[in-house]
């Protein structure tokens, strides 16, 4: 199994460095406002490839204006060998039909999965007999990659693999995913719930501007919770998670089903901030290999 | 820019969910009615919506294309699911077909594996690409175009100058919505199914006011300090409904259809939304934006905008004084921010704001 650790910042991908990852991530996931200027991306760049380790360049959902920052980095990109980019956004897609050098793989926001939800309900008919259950629990916890064509037609692309979520009841619809031929990347501890434009954190901390907003989420987070719900979970910048806890014998069932890579974001989300905190997580999820 | 007799306007796009309501939304001034189908052997299985918002037949829906072309109005089915998988590509492969023979004449997808189904069934349709498909920049709608879309809906959390440029540069109808839903979060990427059960029942009785699940009250913590709770605030709740004030804008932005939403709400609210905006419209295609904006006090105190039991009775209380703006100047929908001063300064206190 290997480990790859996501960052958002130079200084926690140095940490990341430091660490016994196998791989490192670069970029923000899912807020275009903290996508890195051109120079931080090239810096980052140079301390992963003297660290001798493999570089991933990660693309949030985008506006207009971001996508004006992303075509200059990825014109950085594609002219280096074994980079991989996460797609966080369809018009990255589109711009990287030009880039034929970069490996190209969906990022979570790009892929559909019913289970992220946090409502166990799964279907709205109020008593649903035996039968129905089982049959809606089968599409329930399969993802938008779980179809043919679907994966016939990112192969077509140029894309070969992409991020899930860490949701045991799906990991058995995750191994036909990777018998068609697509690498799967499986994300752990946190869920994205719902991606937001209108970022709710600023919009709680009283930030005005996206451009000026001052990034907060960069070392905080909240944990919300619905008490009539009694449903918790963590808000973090535009993004709402729930938590989820990865255990070692779902790290087995992964091993099995074929996926050979785990993701660690680390951040005030998952509080892997330093290298220890990272090396202990990646030898406390191995024991499960 | 102002609005002349060369500026194209807008289509307006109603929602429907049975033939008496494509009746009425037509009667009322709507170009093109957009709706869902039910899918045999799917009816238990809905995310966003239940079956109850779609056009219960085939045959029902038959009558509303007959009616709907005879009026010069174009019908858009929406397929209702933002996935799918190999098990079910019979039912929805049967389920395209049968609403293309019953005389849709677009289909709205929210899947590019569903496109691929699509256009291995059928090429008698229009392809328009749905806000599952999330749309959020012009890259995303080329690419889309170079998938086969016609039209694309852009995501409702595009800013109204960004609208404005896709629609112009890019060779393809472009949607906007203007009414109604303006989803706290992206469409595709939000997972706060609107079930109803008994728990989330309890949790609406605390709220007045539109019941989703973004506009509940959470209690709030610092997640590096728990100890600290900072309040509970309905913090995840950036829901806007109303784009009237922007309609001017929107015209001259160059788009090719309004969408009103509320496929699930009953057929006089459908009419009397669609009149609205068509009368708006039309005063506005006369070139009398003056009187427009003159009229709107009138019209936001007067419009009841939800049949279902609100305490706001207008679109004043229930947009303008909540700030419920669709196209608010920045990305952000504003927030009344209930912070106390305490918590506020405490908070700042402890943020180290760390820079990338």
């Amino acid at each position: 199994m290997k480990f790859t650790v996501q960052t958002e910042t130079l200084s926690l991908l140095r940490e990341a460095l430091a660490s016994q990852c196998d791989r490192v991530r670069f970029g923000p996931e899912f807020c275009e406002w903290k996508i890195p200027n051109l120079e931080l991306l090239k810096q980052a760049y140079e301390e992963v490839k003297e660290a001798g380790k493999p570089f991933t360049y990660v693309s949030p959902i985008l506006s207009n204006q971001g996508i004006e920052k992303i075509i200059e980095q990825l014109a950085f990109l594609r002219d280096l060998e074994g980079v991989e980019v996460i797609i966080g956004d369809i018009g990255v897609l589109n711009l990287l039909q030009d880039y034929k050098g970069l490996q190209l793989r969906l990022g979570r926001s790009r892929v559909y999965i019913p289970a992220r939800s946090p409502w166990s309900q799964i279907t709205r008919m109020p008593d649903p007999s035996f039968f129905t259950r089982l049959k809606v629990e089968k599409i329930f916890y399969q993802t938008s990659l779980n179809y043919a064509r679907s994966l016939e037609y990112y192969k077509s692309l140029g894309v070969m693999g992409a991020d899930v979520d860490w949701i045991p009841k799906g990991f058995p619809h995750y191994k036909k995913i990777i018998r068609n031929g697509f690498k799967l990347a499986v994300h752990a501890y946190a869920i994205p719930v719902a991606i937001t434009m209108r970022c709710h954190m600023a919009r709680f901390l009283g930030e005005v501007e996206p451009a000026l907003c001052t990034k907060p989420c960069l070392s905080k987070a909240f944990n919300i919770r619905q008490k009539e719900l009694e449903r918790d979970f963590i808000l973090h910048g535009n993004v709402v998670f729930r938590s989820v806890e990865s255990q070692q014998r779902d790290v087995r069932q992964l091993k099995r089903m074929g996926v050979d890579e785990l993701i660690l974001s680390m951040g005030p989300v998952s509080k892997l901030l330093t290298t220890k905190d990272l090396n202990e997580a990646i030898a406390a999820l191995s024991r499960g290999v | 820019m102002a609005i002349t007799d060369k500026t194209v306007i807008p289509k307006i796009l109603a929602p429907i969910k049975a033939y008496t309501g494509a009746v009425k939304v037509i009667e009322a001034g709507a170009d093109e009615i957009y709706c869902g189908v039910r899918t045999p052997g799917l009816e238990d299985f809905e995310l966003y919506r239940g079956a109850s918002t779609d056009i219960p037949t085939y045959d029902e829906f038959r009558e509303v294309t007959d009616y709907a072309h005879s009026h010069n109005v174009k019908v858009l089915v929406t397929i209702n699911q933002p996935f799918i998988i190999d098990s079910i590509e019979d039912t929805m492969a049967k389920h395209i077909r049968n609403c293309v023979e019953a005389g849709a004449d677009s289909l709205i997808i929210g899947d590019l594996g569903m496109l691929q189904l699509v256009k291995d069934v059928t090429k008698d349709v229009e392809l328009c690409a749905s806000t599952y498909l999330s749309a959020t920049n012009r890259e995303a709608v080329k690419f889309l175009r170079r998938a086969g879309f016609t039209r694309v809906v852009l995501e409702r959390h595009v800013p109204l100058e960004q609208i404005a440029e896709m629609a112009k540069d890019i060779d393809i109808e472009v949607e906007a919505f203007i009414h109604g839903s303006g989803c706290s979060n992206i469409n595709v990427n939000c997972y706060f199914y609107h079930y109803k059960f008994p728990a989330m029942d309890q949790a609406y009785l605390e709220i007045d006011g539109i019941k989703f699940p973004c506009s509940l009250p959470y209690e709030v913590y610092d997640r590096a300090d728990e100890q600290v709770k900072l309040g509970t605030f309905p913090i995840v709740d950036a829901y806007t409904f109303c784009s009237l004030c922007k309609l001017p804008a929107l015209i001259r932005s160059g788009v090719y259809g309004l969408k009103i939403e509320g496929r699930g709400i009953n057929e006089e609210y459908q009419a009397s939304t669609t009149k609205l905006y068509r009368e708006a419209i039309d005063m506005l295609q006369q070139g009398d934006e003056e009187s427009f904006i003159h009229k709107l006090e009138t019209i936001k105190k007067t419009f009841t905008p939800l049949p279902q039991t609100l305490p706001m009775n207008n679109l004043q209380e229930l947009c303008c004084e909540q700030e419920r703006c669709y196209y608010a100047p920045t990305f952000h929908a504003p927030y009344k921010k209930k912070l106390t001063w305490q918590a506020w300064t405490k908070l700042q206190c402890k943020l180290l704001v760390v820079q990338p």
